[in-house]
């Protein structure tokens, strides 16, 4: 009959369950980092396809859709989920739903009067020389 | 020469006040011409009540 130390006996019996439940322990870790970060790519896809929609619709020609562009983005800004270089998108897009009356208020000059309306079927590409200056304006200028 | 008019929307007057302010928070210059447009009080159109501000 064979006979083992004491102390292999000890590590026999206590050693085995303690190195399985460590390399179990470390796989665990492993696979919850491995999902946290698929979690945080797909989150970051998601954020970023609700950047591309919300700077779709902040560029549309439709005022309520722009409208909801505009929300969208400011939420976005808001939510920290963007990168400081991320969020320049969002100006980009802001910019881009300018560019038309940008053009329009350089091409003029100072001589310029810009009216806001709240008339969903304005397209914001409206211009209109005034024929009566000296009447009383509505807006800024 | 008649002074030129250029109408916006309420939406492009939000878009250029979030410019503004965020050129402001980032000490950015905003372009004359986006200024002007932040400026702007939008007029509630006939039968735009309810549209949203």
């Amino acid at each position: 009959m064979t006979t083992l130390p004491t102390w292999a006996v000890w590590v026999l019996s206590f050693g085995s369950p303690i190195l399985t439940a460590a390399v179990a322990l470390v796989g665990q870790r492993i696979g919850r980092r491995g999902t946290q970060e698929l979690e945080s790519r797909s989150k970051r896809e998601e954020v970023m396809r609700s950047l591309r929609w919300a700077a779709e619709l902040a560029v549309s020609d439709d005022v309520r859709k722009a409208r909801l562009g505009n929300r969208e983005l400011s939420a976005l800004q808001n939510s920290k989920l963007l990168s400081p270089a991320e969020e320049d998108f969002i100006y980009a897009a802001l910019d881009a739903a300018l560019d038309v009356p940008v053009y329009a208020i350089e091409q003029a000059g100072g001589d310029v009067e810009v009216v806001a309306t709240t008339d969903v079927s304005a397209t914001g590409e409206v211009l209109l020389p005034s024929e009566d200056e000296g009447r009383p304006q509505e807006a800024n200028g | 020469m008649p002074k030129t008019r250029v109408v916006v929307t309420d939406a492009q007057v939000e878009a250029a006040r979030m410019i503004v302010d965020h050129d402001e928070a980032t000490g950015r210059k905003t372009s004359e011409a986006i200024r002007k447009i932040a400026a702007a009080v939008p007029q509630v159109a006939n039968g735009a009540a309810g549209q949203g501000k």
